[in-house]
């Protein structure tokens, strides 16, 4: 992905939602993109496979998979490249599912729809897809809301994995769920990484679920990327403020007993961005160009980058 | 510290509704047991920390504190005075010694000992009746009679100082013309009164025209005249109305010896009255003191025989009648605080109306004092209601102030108390135009504002995005500290209990498992089910190595609770007398034979497994004794590794057919296992001893130096 831009037209005016993101993602590989509610985690995603409600489109910068440019790609061309190439496990898996229709239909719809196959046909896959996400078979025929929450969001999972996709994108995949499943899910994950070889993204605002199982990790704030970088040196060695406030504020059940301390002030308003570095007016490091210039990506060290003035290189 | 909140033995059960048809069959109703069973004392300003999965039952018991949950069974004691807490503790202690005793006693012996204390009841009734809990009539007579002498008395002396009220009503006519003489003269009447203020208004309505004409630029002449007739009009109306007219004074002095005529005269006639009144009074009074005195000697004799019966009585009955007795006083103190026992006290229609009121009266003293805040702030606060209404009406509902002003400043305290600075900006927006964060504010300002001692926080921040819930954290635990408040803190983040819990309880299914000291149980989990939750929180350190215990399955259906220990069909660690029932041990044996089928010869004599009672089982084989031989060398080698198998106990021999005793069952009960620990698992032995033992033997040593 480089150069990423989508805006949102609102009443109000044009929301920048996501602006100049660039990062890659590796076959076999996770990324984590995490940050705060409404910072364009899920803008993102749904750049990525040209899910996004009307009102929004993608103004600027390249999305490159496999040779192609998804973001400048028919809408029919799209559709040969979503689900069965790229697929999604939605927000919420409460509501993802249709509540009046049984799930081995849902699933089955899924397939039918994009291997161009008859319902019948796809009706037989989904015995295999329950199983791999390690749902009994036999409770098939039942409705969503027989089902607890960590099944609902297996059912989710299996109908992501229905076309054997080569990049699965998670959205909040464990928000709304308990400590175990969330342990249960995380682990079918990684499972599913390693033995079907899928690249995975998986979003979360919550900093410990990616540091457990993220290679790579992509921290947004106010719709622009503060930091990328592997996982281990990201988390370690934050570069910048933002990304420093933010670890620091997560309680660690490893760490010491106290309350961590946490970042100040509201997120920006992306209709009306502060100049210069998004975050300045939250920032406890902000010095002279920060409100005016817009700091780069500055490479810290291998694929590690952070965009911030204090790491420019001629400091 | 001082004990704030106990729970002893709550239970919260919900029917499931079954169809009207099974209804009439006379089918059992299930139930939903959301809460089976616990207990546990919060301190006062302590956090305390419920956490557990969600289903365990953490919000019911949060619901259940705030009656906001009917408890099926149960006590929750809120703010019990220590010395009440000393007597029950003292009640309970004696009742558990006795009850052995009691429970060998013959059947006869109980009845009698039943009709003791019915006795004894009556004789302790009569007792406060005599000691004056019911006033007789003689003194109700006279306390009458003194209270009228009082009042007489006051108005005696009112009426010859001149300041009676009555006498000032009297001749209050006379008195306000002497006053209208005195203001306005002799040319006053209503019809002139009248007259002037219209003319006033016309002259302010003629001059606010003159000055808008002037100011417009328009003509100015009409309303100028108009302004300066009414003008002089008024000022000759006013010159006629003047008071040292010579004509008015004669009128008023006259008017001024005609009142004091008349007040003397008032007066005269209601004090002799009033001294005839008071004189019979007074002699009533002495009649009824001389009644009462003859009285009393005979009260003191029948008080004296009244106690001695009831010592006899007590002395005769043995212990049953103390027992009997000992659990009528319990009820007595505990039904004062108690919030369950009192909803069962009494049936019918009055018993109904009476709970009602009771209901209606405690739950407004109890919601002053405990308050709740949800886990949504996105659903909790009414999105028709501005941020003014949503934090009043609690004000409103529990009739904490009584103008709409001085909920204005209370309000306005508790918006400045959770951040919400200037409050006035915050008051009166809608919850949309808020943050998440903001509105959890608005939600613990709800709660605060009522000023309780009490806060059940049913996942306040659980909903919050993560950079947001340490910030109101930060501010729970400054009100805490602030206003020195108790927390039962609910979440099923072990990360965040870490942090914040003084103390914690973790539940499982309905029980807790495991309860103490907050630091201990986190750094050093006894439990197989709290070791496992606390081995899977995620942490932000990619430094720490883990060992995660990932439970497989989900929780059971708390409909039908699984028999032993409810968490051993998930448990990694279970053993064979954790609890397994015969359909689980037969899966566990067909599962067995289906992979012997190729090794062990022996495995296909094995004939078919019937269930013969809850904990036994029956198996038919062709070759008796090499069965048993074979399935007692299988048990005892893969006990350890599956240990439903281990629950067989005994293997038997029964004509033809083989017989699988099982272990019957205990549920494990929560143990002390050291200082502040407890835990409800048979693995867990208790520490207590040695802790006891290192304990003591100092102390022993330095008492033996000082002897």
């Amino acid at each position: 992905m480089k150069n990423l831009e989508t805006h949102f037209d609102t009443r109000s005016g044009v929301v920048r939602a996501v602006d100049n993101v660039t990062f890659s993602l590796e076959k076999g590989e996770s990324l984590g993109l995490a940050g705060e509610s409404g910072c364009g985690k899920t803008t993102t995603a749904l750049s990525i496979i040209r899910l996004l409600p009307h009102n929004g489109r993608i103004v600027g910068g390249s999305i490159a998979y496999d040779g192609k440019d998804l973001a400048t790609l028919k809408e029919s061309d799209i559709r040969r490249i979503r689900w069965k190439h790229i697929s999604i496990v939605f927000q919420g898996a409460m509501n993802a599912l249709n509540p009046v229709r049984r799930v081995d239909w849902q699933i089955a719809e899924a397939i039918a729809l994009h291997d161009h196959i008859s319902m019948d046909d796809a009706a037989g896959r989904v015995d295999e897809l329950l199983e791999l996400v390690g749902i009994n078979p036999a409770r098939k025929h039942d409705y969503p809301h027989e089902f607890s929450g960590g099944m609902r969001q297996r059912v989710m999972i299996a109908m992501a994995l229905a076309c054997r996709p080569k990049i699965i994108i998670a959205d909040e995949p464990v928000t709304a769920l308990d400590v175990m499943i969330q342990a249960q899910i995380l682990e079918l994950l990684s499972q599913l990484k390693e033995d079907l070889d899928l690249s995975m993204i998986l979003i979360s605002h919550d900093l410990s679920v990616i540091a457990e199982t993220c290679d790579k990790v992509a921290i947004m704030y106010g719709g622009k990327l503060a930091e990328f970088g592997p996982t281990a040196d990201v988390f370690k060695d934050p570069q910048h403020p933002y990304t420093q406030g933010l670890v620091r504020s997560f309680p660690d059940i490893y760490g010491p007993r106290e309350l961590p301390p946490w970042i100040p002030g509201q997120p920006p308003n992306l209709l009306d961005p502060p100049p210069g570095c998004r975050f300045h007016p939250r920032c406890p490091m902000a010095f002279d160009p920060c409100n005016k210039v817009d700091p780069p990506l500055f490479p810290i060290k291998g694929s590690h980058v952070a965009s911030c003035h204090l790491r420019a290189p001629t400091r | 510290m001082e004990r704030l909140l106990t729970i002893r033995d709550l239970k919260v059960w919900f029917p499931v509704r079954s169809g009207f048809l099974s209804g009439l069959m006379g089918k059992e109703t299930k139930y939903v047991r959301a809460l089976d069973g616990i207990s546990l004392a919060v301190r006062r300003g302590e956090v305390f920390c419920l956490v557990g999965e969600s289903g365990c039952g953490k919000t019911t018991t949060g619901k259940a504190i705030l009656r906001l949950n009917e408890p099926t069974d149960g006590q929750i004691l809120f703010d019990v005075p220590e010395h009440d807490w000393k007597r029950l503790e003292y009640i309970h202690e004696r009742l558990r010694e006795l009850w052995p005793r009691v429970r060998s006693l013959s059947p006869v012996d109980q009845v009698e000992a039943e009709a003791r204390v019915r006795e004894l009841a009556k004789l302790k009734k009569k007792i406060d009746a005599l000691r004056g809990g019911r006033a007789t009539l003689v003194e109700r007579r006279l306390e009458r009679a003194t209270r009228s002498i009082e009042i007489l008395e006051d108005r005696m002396e009112g009426l010859a100082a001149g300041k009676d009220a009555t006498i000032k009503r009297l001749v209050s006519r006379l008195r306000r013309d002497i006053d209208l003489l005195r203001e306005f003269g002799p040319a006053f009447r209503p019809r002139t009164q009248k007259r002037l203020h219209r003319l006033e208004r016309e002259h302010k309505e003629a001059r606010y025209r003159l000055h808008r004409a002037e100011v417009t630029g328009m003509r100015t002449g009409k309303w100028a005249r108009r302004a300066r007739r009414f003008e002089a009009r008024l000022e000759g109306l006013r010159g006629r109305m003047s008071p040292n007219d010579p004509e008015a004074r004669a009128l008023l002095s006259q008017l001024e010896a005609e009142l004091e005529a008349r007040r003397r005269r008032f007066t005269d006639l209601e004090l002799s009255h009033v001294r005839g009144e008071l004189e019979g009074l007074r002699a009533t009074r002495e009649a009824l003191e001389a009644q009462r005195k003859a009285r009393v000697e005979a009260t003191q004799e029948e008080f004296r025989s009244l106690e001695r019966a009831i010592a006899d009585l007590r002395s005769a009955g043995g212990v049953g009648l103390e027992a009997l007795e000992l659990h009528g006083q319990e009820k007595e103190i505990s039904g004062r605080y108690d919030l369950v026992a009192w909803w069962h006290a009494s049936g019918g229609l009055r018993g109904w109306v009476k709970r009602f009121r009771l209901y209606r009266d405690r739950m407004r003293k109890l919601r002053k004092k405990v308050q709740i805040i949800y886990q949504d702030p996105y659903e909790s606060l009414n999105p028709k209601m501005s941020i003014f209404d949503i934090v009043a009406e609690p004000l409103i509902a529990n009739k904490v102030v009584s103008t709409m002003s001085e909920a204005e400043a209370v309000i306005k305290r508790a918006l400045e108390d959770v951040g919400l600075r200037p409050a006035e900006e915050y008051m009166l927006r809608f919850p949309h135009e808020l943050s998440g964060g903001q509105r959890q504010r608005v939600g613990i300002a709800t709660a605060l504002v009522v000023d309780p001692d009490f806060i059940v926080a049913d996942e306040p921040v659980s909903m919050l995005d993560a950079s947001v819930r340490t910030e109101i954290l930060a501010l729970l635990l400054d009100l805490k500290k602030r206003r020195n408040l108790t927390y039962l803190f609910i979440t099923h983040d072990l990360g965040l209990a870490w942090i914040i819990a003084d103390r914690i309880a973790v539940m499982y299914l309905g029980k807790i498992v495991e309860m103490g000291d907050g630091p201990e149980i986190i750094q050093n989990p006894r439990h197989p089910y709290t070791k496992a939750l606390i081995s899977v929180v995620p942490s932000p350190n990619t430094d720490v190595q883990k060992n995660k215990i990932i439970l497989r399955g989900e929780r059971p259906n708390p409909v039908d609770i699984p028999a032993g220990c409810r968490f051993h069909p998930r448990c990694p660690l279970a053993v064979g007398v954790c609890g397994w029932s015969s359909d689980e041990v037969r899966d566990e044996l067909t599962k067995l034979f289906a992979e012997d089928r190729g090794s062990q010869p022996m495995a296909e004599t094995m004939g078919e497994i019937t269930e013969d009672g809850p904990f036994a089982l029956r198996l038919s084989s062709s070759d008796v004794p090499g069965a048993k031989a074979y399935l007692r060398g299988r048990i005892e080698a893969l006990a350890s590794a599956r240990p439903a198998l281990a629950s067989i106990r005994k293997v038997r021999a029964n004509g033809g057919q083989i017989l699988l005793g099982l272990h019957v069952p205990a549920e494990p009960a929560l143990r002390r296992i050291r200082e502040d620990v407890w835990v409800a698992c048979h693995l867990v032995d208790p520490e207590l001893a040695a802790v006891s033992e290192a304990a003591a033997e100092p102390i022993v040593d330095s008492a033996a130096a000082a002897k």
